[in-house]
């Protein structure tokens, strides 16, 4: 019994416990109601709706032949593949990139701290606009080439911007919150004095690197990969402004597949492999951060 | 004695090179654009022919109404998300109930799913409500993708907020409601305000979902964005609206980190 049921007054002379157990109730229930109504019909609908457009197979029949068709495809195979390729490789490059400053971060208190901090906040809100910068960056008369042609370092402009590399990149910026974040509080979790009595009984910074701090957060390097992976597998702003013929996404897919009269079945179908990925994956966060609270929160408080 | 020193020196070197460079990319993605929206003319030049702030008085007519659109859909989401959020929370801090963690992750659900999905999803259910190009349909379709970015904060204020402080004000003969009004409001008011915040932004700059439900009527600035960038590649005129976008998303996250503070950011990303 909650101490605010308690000590309401009235029921203190309430010898009917079970009337005391449905106000009980109706205190909790009642405030959740609206918002459980509004995940219901907004998201848990939805996304229902989706899974039974994928497994419809034409003249009202059920069944999961959309989803072969899916892995047949030799198309929709390479779309697959160039996603969870790219994805992936910006996840690589965010654990390397990631890993200094969510130590910095987890370390130390200083100003460059809270400035790393706060503009690892500008890519948070924004795939668009990092894709637009990329843009202006790496067209052939974009602010790149220009000044390399200004400074004569090529003569004609690189192709630079219609690449793999640049498509990593773009993700790279973009996911890098989602993974310093989780290996800030990972790091957080790893007690210093560790590393200082390493420190003292001689060990190298390489040494206190790969004996200490690498296997003490494995679980959040774990959890931190996954989720940006998650997440990367599902990026659309970045992959429909940068991704060209040979690099296909499935959210672009996706979103073309709607535009000139809806082919329902094939979209849901990708959008459900995309959900499975990114929800499975999410979930394996979740269920890794569980355990240790101090890992999930953070160990600022 | 001074190697120790020379390392310690070299050591903030190293970590100051590394940590500029990475603010210095971060930053570019911001600065190029703006950089790019005072140049002459209508196309893409480097270097540019002159600086003007032409651009910006150009885009006025046809930006300005998506904008505006942007502007109050991001506010209505916040609003709706505070509604439904602040009761949902106290309880979900208050009492201990049989699914109170499955609960929990149901509402934090959004940030698992990916937006495409639930665009798609809300697509097939939108017709059928009458809601497709309607503004509510997009406050909602908003509101559903920042609820997390909501709950986090509300939760942790609800959290820190001391329990006896409302019990007290229930002692001195306060009700109920008057109690969690005149004292519990007011002390979770900077979680509220970083959750309204948050769900600004993101509501503001989305793009994912909207592109899916947008219609003439309601069009979104980041989906005006896109059209023109489609229609007319970049263009200095382009760059003044992505800069107008930033500058509005910059001036909330700077009050968001000064005036609120670390406290209510913690976990902004899971």
């Amino acid at each position: 019994m909650s101490r605010t049921t308690e000590a309401l007054p009235s029921m203190r002379t309430d010898h009917h416990s079970r009337t005391r157990r449905t106000l009980r109730w109706a205190r909790i229930a009642i405030p959740l109601t609206p918002m459980v109504l509004f995940y219901l019909v907004f998201l848990a609908y939805p996304i229902l709706v989706l899974g039974y457009y994928s497994l419809q197979v034409g003249n009202g029949q059920m069944g999961l032949q959309n989803y072969l068709r899916f892995f047949q495809s030799a198309g929709l195979r390479r779309t697959l593949v160039n996603t969870l390729t790219v994805a992936g490789a910006a996840t690589a490059l965010d654990l390397v990139v990631g890993y200094p400053v969510a130590y910095y971060l987890a370390r130390r208190r200083t100003w460059l701290a809270d400035l790393v901090q706060g503009s690892l906040l500008i890519p948070l809100y924004g795939g668009l606009y990092v894709a637009f910068a990329f843009m202006l960056m790496l067209l052939p008369n974009g602010f790149l080439n220009s000044v390399l042609l200004w400074l004569h370092v090529t003569d004609k402009p690189l192709s630079l911007l219609y690449t793999h590399a640049t498509l990593i990149a773009a993700f790279g910026v973009y996911g890098l919150p989602f993974m310093v974040y989780p290996l800030r509080a990972a790091i957080q979790g790893v007690d210093p004095a560790l590393e200082e009595a390493a420190r003292t009984l001689g060990a190298s910074g390489w040494q206190v690197l790969r004996l200490i701090l690498l296997p003490a957060s494995a679980v959040g390097i774990v959890g931190g990969v996954l989720l940006n992976f998650g997440w990367n597998v599902a990026i659309f702003s970045i992959p429909l402004v940068l991704s060209f013929k040979g690099a296909p996404f499935l959210p672009v897919d996706i979103y073309f597949s709607t535009r000139y009269g809806i082919r329902w079945s094939y979209a849901a179908t990708l959008s459900a492999v995309l959900f499975f990925i990114t929800f499975g994956l999410s979930y394996l966060y979740m269920w890794l951060a569980r355990p240790t609270r101090s890992f999930s929160t953070g160990g600022d408080e | 004695m001074s190697s120790i020193r020379r390392g310690r020196w070299l050591g903030k070197l190293v970590w100051g090179v590394y940590l500029g460079s990475l603010i210095a990319v971060l930053w570019l993605i911001f600065l190029v654009l703006f950089a790019h929206s005072f140049f002459e003319g209508v196309t893409l030049e480097f270097p540019p022919r002159g600086l003007t702030f032409d651009n910006y008085l150009q885009i006025t007519n046809q930006f300005f109404p998506a904008l505006r659109v942007s502007l109050l859909l991001g506010v209505c989401a916040g609003v709706v998300n505070m509604v439904l959020t602040i009761p949902a929370s106290y309880t979900l801090a208050r009492f201990t109930f049989k699914g109170q963690n499955l609960l929990n992750a149901f509402f934090l659900a959004p940030n698992m799913v990916p937006a495409i999905s639930l665009a798609l999803g809300l697509l097939a259910l939108y017709p059928r409500l009458g809601m497709l190009d309607t503004f509510w349909g997009l406050t909602c379709a908003l509101a559903i993708v920042t609820m997390p970015y909501m709950l986090r904060p509300v939760l942790a204020a609800f959290h820190d907020l001391d329990p006896s402080l409302e019990e007290a004000a229930r002692t001195l003969g306060a009700g109920r409601w008057r109690a969690f009004v005149l004292v519990t409001l007011p002390l979770i008011g900077p979680g509220v305000l970083a959750g309204l915040l948050l769900s600004f932004i993101i509501g503001f700059n989305e793009f994912t979902i909207i592109i899916f439900l947008y219609g003439p009527k309601n069009l979104p600035a980041s989906v005006w964005l896109w059209n023109m960038l489609f229609m007319y590649g970049i263009t200095p005129q382009f760059a003044a609206a992505v800069a107008v976008m930033q500058l509005v998303s910059f001036g909330v996250l700077f009050v968001l980190v000064r005036v609120i503070g670390r406290r209510y950011l913690q976990g902004v990303v899971f």
